[in-house]
């Protein structure tokens, strides 16, 4: 039943316009940021040449607003790394692990509580579907996609700002960032789904999960339990492999990865606890 | 197969079951007839265990009875085509035979050989009925529940999703037909029950009810060759002007008390009628119809 359970899925997944709309998105944000970033050193570039070209007063009011544009990419620079291609592979990174998760959960409504919302489940439970056979492959297929997506997400980020920057990044620190957004992008996607398919109500579950994903980091925070925790991944992928702290990327990830699995665990307790039996006696259906 | 005692289901402060009674036997094709609102598909679900029920008992006549469940308007898995859809809901019973063999004998049965390789996404209302019923009955069910299996199905889709029913039936499946149409009760359910406010008004074979309501019911039918308002003056004076005209149908309807000797009242008929030389097209004594119980009971 799991294994049919898990071909239904891949079927769910790759024939709507779902895997094609992940794919989309990952690939969409990975080419965005470095080429948005690339595109705005160049148009920095053309200004002061504008400016130079017309002279006079306008030289000069040009050459500020280029020195604000340069400044910004500056402090940009500083804060993710020495680069513009480290700006523009670990802005590209986060930005999967937050807007790109949240177009793959919209994306995802169909089979995270769509279906009990479309009364889809109903023939199939009446001929002897289980809580097993129907959460079970959903937490296989939709979590391990997912992350190796974003990962793979993350080499193409990292690759484009190599190929636009000349190699400035290095392999490690394009690998070890991609390994925390997918661990990650793993973690929230089993959220979705425990909430999702708790509820049945798809859309309300993509709110309060990427609603939660922004306060909670906050909230964390102001408790001073910023280590050792999924939330915790987003923020490191922010830094290069050399300077992270490995005791917590390891343990984060062991955290994720248990939460997850907990995740799957208390969707399958909730679905089994939700199911109705009716009959008196021996009889059932 | 099924009975079910003092049911009660309310949704919110609208009680829809107030204690419903109801009895289904092994190899009956049960009717289960009611205006819309008044309960079936409620009940239907929590048979199914798809909804909790308030009280009440369900109990099946049987240990591990396997119950298929065609919803009102079935919803499928649209991305998949019907075999592939059967091939999940084999996997969901983990049937145990030649999977394939029985996928194709269901198919077969419902008549979607063909349309079984297209995309459920593309069906026809009747052909998602047709693989609603081939899911349902896959696993060879000791109960079948159609839930207004031929609603908003054009005549053709009917007759043809009727037709199935009735094959299912001959092999002695036991069914309960949930619907307001009453033709199709009439045609193939050997058991009727009418809900009424929540409860089980009537119940019973087809001809107890028919008979339990025969007492105010049942009527001549005649019809004459040629001009029907010839015979207006003869049947006046044998019924003292109580009968119907049906002017549509070119008929006579005379209406039987349930004290009187309805052989007699139509010799009565027959010999006016030929003591003003007319000729009789038809003549028939009918019961109720069950058009007719089912109004009575519904009020």
């Amino acid at each position: 039943m799991i294994r049919a359970g898990i071909k239904k899925e891949f079927m769910l997944f790759s024939r709507g316009f779902r895997l094609i709309g992940v794919i989309i998105t990952v690939i969409g944000i990975s080419l965005l940021y470095p080429l948005m970033y690339k595109s705005m050193e160049m148009m920095a570039g053309q200004i002061a040449d504008m400016g130079q070209q017309i002279g006079g007063e306008a030289q000069d009011q040009v050459a500020g607003a280029v020195n604000s544009i340069n400044s910004m990419m500056g402090s940009l620079e500083s804060l993710y790394g020495g680069s513009m291609a480290a700006v523009g592979f670990k802005t590209g990174v986060s930005s999967i692990t937050s807007t790109g998760f949240l177009i793959i959960a919209l994306l995802l409504m169909a089979t995270a509580g769509g279906e009990q919302k479309k009364r889809s489940v109903i023939i199939p439970n009446c001929a002897g579907l289980t809580p097993a056979g129907y959460v079970l492959p959903k937490f296989i297929v939709y979590p391990l996609m997912i992350g190796l997506l974003s990962f793979l997400g993350g080499i193409i980020t990292g690759s484009i700002s190599n190929l636009i920057y000349n190699n400035e990044l290095i392999i490690s620190d394009i690998i070890f960032s991609s390994f925390c957004a997918a661990v990650y992008m793993v973690f929230m996607t089993s959220l979705y789904f425990l909430v999702g398919l708790s509820t049945g109500r798809a859309g309300i579950s993509v709110i309060i999960v990427y609603g939660g994903s922004t306060i909670i980091p906050i909230l964390l925070q102001s408790l001073d339990i910023d280590r050792y925790n999924p939330f915790t991944l987003q923020t490191m992928l922010m830094s290069s492999y050399n300077d992270a702290d490995m005791n917590n990327f390891a343990l984060s990830t062991i955290v994720a990865v248990i939460l997850s699995v907990i995740c799957c665990l208390l969707a399958l307790m909730i679905t089994t606890l939700k199911r109705v039996d009716n009959t008196v006696g021996e009889a059932n259906l | 197969m099924l009975h079910i005692k003092n049911l009660h289901k309310s949704y919110g402060a609208f009680e829809v079951l107030k204690g419903l009674d109801m009895n289904v036997n092994k190899g009956d094709v049960y009717g289960f007839l009611g205006k819309n609102g008044c309960g079936k598909t409620t009940t239907m679900n929590i048979v199914s265990n798809i909804i909790p029920k308030d009280s009440g008992e369900i109990i099946f006549g049987k240990e591990n009875c396997k119950v298929g469940y065609l919803p009102e308007t079935p919803s499928m898995f649209t991305y998949m085509n019907g075999y592939e859809y059967l091939d999940y809901i084999a996997a969901c019973c983990s049937y145990k035979g030649d999977k394939k063999k029985r996928i194709n004998e269901v198919i077969n049965l419902v008549g979607m050989a063909e349309g079984g390789k297209r995309k459920i996404q593309g069906y026809s209302r009747g052909m998602n009925q047709r693989i609603g019923i081939a899911a349902a009955i896959f696993d060879n069910p000791d109960l079948l529940i159609l839930d207004e299996p031929t609603s908003a199905l054009d005549p053709q889709g009917r007759a043809e999703v009727m037709g199935i029913i009735k094959q299912l039936a001959d092999m002695g499946t036991t069914i309960i037909l949930c619907t307001h149409i009453l033709s199709d009760v009439e045609r193939t359910a050997n058991r009727i029950g009418i809900v009424r406010d929540g409860r089980m008004a009537v119940e019973g074979t087809m001809a107890e009810i028919k008979d339990q309501f025969a007492r105010n019911g049942k009527k001549i039918v005649m019809g004459i060759f040629g001009d029907p308002n010839a015979a207006v003056q003869p049947i006046n004076k044998c019924t003292g002007g109580q009968f119907y005209f049906d002017r549509q149908r070119a008929i006579f309807e005379i209406p039987l008390d349930f004290n009187e000797n309805e052989q007699v009242r139509a010799q009565q008929i027959l010999n006016e009628i030929n003591s003003a030389d007319l000729t009789i097209s038809l003549f028939v004594i009918e019961n109720k119809t069950l058009e007719q119980i089912y109004m009575e009971t519904i009020g």
